[in-house]
């Protein structure tokens, strides 16, 4: 393989869906991997080094059953060969090889695509993945005739036990430059009959397997939905329970963090814009990172395990009706914890319309952010019933998916209309999932959504934090009151003092939100919320949401009480017996605190799902609609809930 | 493209749709009737003319075994109206054998 004017030869892995191709990417490079678009395709590409004997830069392609099929992956494929597709920002030209990754359990399909590849005059290795589950199922490849035949080197490997791994480099440093065989025209023919003579089967390998007993339970129509009921209902089970203690750690890091920052600066613009914007922002985003992470490591262990394209035939029976494919799945799926990742991960829908449709309600489905306002308000609503209480919160989630049913429904019978392609998927055997590989995927998703948390969510977060902080206003004469007060009395009764002077700080507190750029913007929209039963307060509350829908209780406990502190049971009290400004009427009724629980289930509240959304759905346009819809949607069941309840 | 018709146990080599074939059947794959785009994806996957499909479950989806071209019988789930778009011959000597 000769380098062309590059420090390291760029090494193209291309091969069949299903073949371990990014088993054995991860085998090669391990962590040392960067993401990025191939630019002018929603298609993510990743980018690996191999360092040691045999250095390489190797990009993990899209998986591709043909080159030559009218689809994304195969274009991104054809292009990269042909080095026309820049595997990153400004880097274009053909790559220095390419590696076929070729399934040994289904060889003939993989010599087609290795047929393919040879059109492109590149020096290229055959990486014959899966030989050990072959062996286990009494297959032989005989690699030395295949190389033969080929007139390229074919190495036996195990991406998932690294065998044959170093021989797999070595081979690519001195891969000689294929060429298409010419001895027969039609490639169907020639890749079967090559496929049978380098063959041999040990054992009888048409023996009814565990897969096809797995599949009459899990594919069944009854059994099956009940199996990925129970799947589904241990995936959030563990997603919520396991997660509860390193998200706890990172909570007791950021404020561990922003008491060290404000100790060691002196008050002002520099330590509150470092505690409150910088590290309060991004900390109210990073807490989710364990859920996500926790998330995909499940989902890749669904996925290894060969269960997720089962159940994407259970979900598409489901979906089907409403205009979804059932690849749609996974994205709404992992929605649940982040709408981000879940939009990211609809980039796997072949379909134009089924992605774009995807992408927009993926928002409706109820992500962790919106749990802190769930538990409050449902708290506030079932506070003597508790089993009420879990059958509202539970609602939430369904109001959630029946929300975005009915709006892909009616996307699909509108302006995203089109023919549903029938689902057809490959369903590999069931196999044990590798634990590295699913650590390995679930640390890329997490890198991935950490250096989101440290662009343009931080920047959305100083941005929001600035508005709910600024003007500085002088403080009320009521503070300066108690202050005077807790100064004459301080000798005499320090407790009392101390009392005082808190009495002061959230009076202070309360004064400042009301009179920050977002408090005064809640003041502002106040009437347009008046319908829905929310006063100022709730108002403001409402706007900060923006930032991070969690951010409503703190919000709402800074307004009603001045202490942002507090929590549980103290700050359900203090909620629940705030009053409006005429002194009278709670803020907290019923009908309010219905609207507001309708109004969060439904409403677009995340700017930096919003910037995803345009990013992936390929322009701001469609992050409007999605922020239009939604609200819209959420203001008027919320509306209709107010008014009917009060 | 030919129209799938009605089955007939006791006409052994007749055509028929995949979606009405039985589990455990071996039919051979004649033609297909799908969407451009659908019908060349399924080729890539190994379901071509000629090609002996098994099935292993019947249904929604329905799951094929593909004999030979695709090696070691990789299986292939198929949404009704995809199964229901493909025309095969009943492999009466192969069925209910594999």
């Amino acid at each position: 393989m000769t380098v062309t004017g590059v420090e390291i030869p760029r090494v193209v892995l291309l091969g069949n869906p299903n073949t371990g191709k990014t088993t054995l990417f991860n085998r090669l490079c391990g962590l040392r991997h960067q993401t990025a678009n191939f630019p002018g395709t929603t298609q993510e590409t990743r980018l690996g080094r191999i360092r040691g004997e045999h250095p390489a830069s190797v990009i993990d392609s899209p998986g591709v059953y043909a080159l030559t099929l009218n689809q994304v992956e195969a274009e991104v494929c054809r292009r990269l060969l042909a080095g026309e597709m820049p595997d990153r920002p400004g880097v274009v030209h053909r790559p220095d090889g390419v590696c076929v990754v070729v399934n040994a359990l289904h060889l003939a399909r993989g010599l087609k695509l290795v047929r393919e590849a040879a059109a492109h005059h590149l020096p290229t290795v055959v990486a014959v993945n899966m030989s050990d589950v072959a062996h286990a199922r009494g297959l032989e490849i005989d690699t030395q005739t295949l190389a033969e035949s080929l007139g390229v080197p074919c190495v036996s490997v195990s991406a998932r036990t690294g065998a044959g791994c170093d021989e797999l480099l070595a081979a690519l440093d001195h891969a000689p430059v294929a060429s298409v065989p010419e001895s027969e025209a039609d490639a169907d023919a020639w890749a079967e009959r090559l496929a049978d003579s380098v063959t041999r089967h040990t054992t009888d390998t048409h023996a009814t397997s565990w897969t096809d007993r797995i599949d009459h339970v899990a594919a069944h129509p009854v059994l099956g939905l009940a199996l990925f009921a129970a799947i589904m209902f241990g995936l959030f089970w563990a997603i919520f329970k396991g997660a509860t203690w390193p998200m706890d750690l990172i909570d007791s890091g950021f404020t561990w963090l922003a008491g060290a920052v404000e100790s060691a600066l002196p008050p002002g613009i520099l330590s509150d814009f470092l505690t409150g914007g910088v590290i309060g922002g991004v900390g109210a985003t990073v807490i989710f990172l364990p859920q996500i992470v926790l998330l995909f490591f499940l989902i890749a262990l669904l996925e290894d395990s060969g269960y997720l394209a089962r159940a994407a035939f259970l979900v598409d029976r489901l979906l089907r009706p409403f205009g979804l494919p059932g690849h749609a799945f996974v994205p709404l799926l992992s929605s649940h914890a982040c709408a981000i990742p879940g939009i990211m991960a609809a980039r796997s829908i072949p379909d134009p319309n089924e992605r774009l449709a995807t992408i927009l309600v993926a928002p409706f489905m109820s992500c962790t952010a919106r749990i802190p306002v769930y538990v409050l308000l449902v708290g506030l609503l079932f506070a003597d019933s508790p089993a009420m209480a879990a059958i509202a919160f539970a609602g939430c989630y369904v109001i959630g998916i029946l929300a975005a049913v009915l709006s892909v429904l009616l996307a699909r019978r509108t302006f995203l209309r089109g023919q549903s392609r029938p689902m057809t998927l490959e369903l590999p055997s069931y196999k044990v999932p590798s634990l590295r590989h699913a650590t390995m995927m679930a640390w890329h998703r997490g890198v991935v959504f950490l250096k989101k948390a440290g662009t343009a969510i931080l920047a959305i977060a100083v941005v929001l934090w600035w508005l709910g902080s600024y003007p500085i206003v002088d403080p009320p004469e009521e503070s300066i009151e108690l202050r005077t007060q807790a100064a004459q009395i301080e000798a005499a009764q320090p407790e009392r003092a101390e009392e005082l002077l808190a009495r002061a700080d959230r009076v202070e507190a309360r004064h400042a939100s009301a009179s920050s750029f977002a408090g005064r913007i809640g003041k502002a929209v106040q009437p347009v919320f008046a319908p829905l039963g929310y006063d100022w307060q709730l108002s403001v509350g409402v706007i900060t949401s923006f930032a991070a829908r969690e951010v409503f209780v703190t919000t709402m406990a800074v307004i009603t009480s001045g202490d942002e502190e507090l929590e549980g049971e103290r700050l359900r009290e203090s909620i629940a017996g705030a009053v409006r400004d005429d002194g009278v009427t709670p803020v907290f009724t019923r009908a309010t605190s219905w609207s507001l629980l309708v109004y969060y289930i439904l409403a677009m509240q995340c700017l930096p799902t919003l910037a995803v959304t345009a990013r992936e759905a390929g322009g701001r346009k469609w992050a409007f609609l999605q922020l239009a819809w939604m609200c819209g949607v959420a203001y008027l069941a919320a509306l209709i809930t107010y008014q009917v309840l009060s | 493209m030919v129209q799938p018709q009605h089955r007939n146990p006791s006409a052994p080599s007749q055509r028929t749709s995949l979606a009405q074939l039985r589990r455990g059947e071996t039919a051979v794959i004649e033609s297909a009737s799908l969407h451009r785009d659908d019908e060349a994806m399924l080729a890539a996957m190994g379901l071509r003319a000629e090609t002996r499909v098994q099935i292993c479950r019947t249904g929604q989806p329905c799951i094929v075994r593909v004999m030979g071209g695709c090696g070691l019988g990789c299986r292939i789930g198929l949404s009704r109206p995809v199964a229901s778009g493909i025309t095969v011959r009943l492999d009466a000597d192969a069925s209910g054998k594999a």
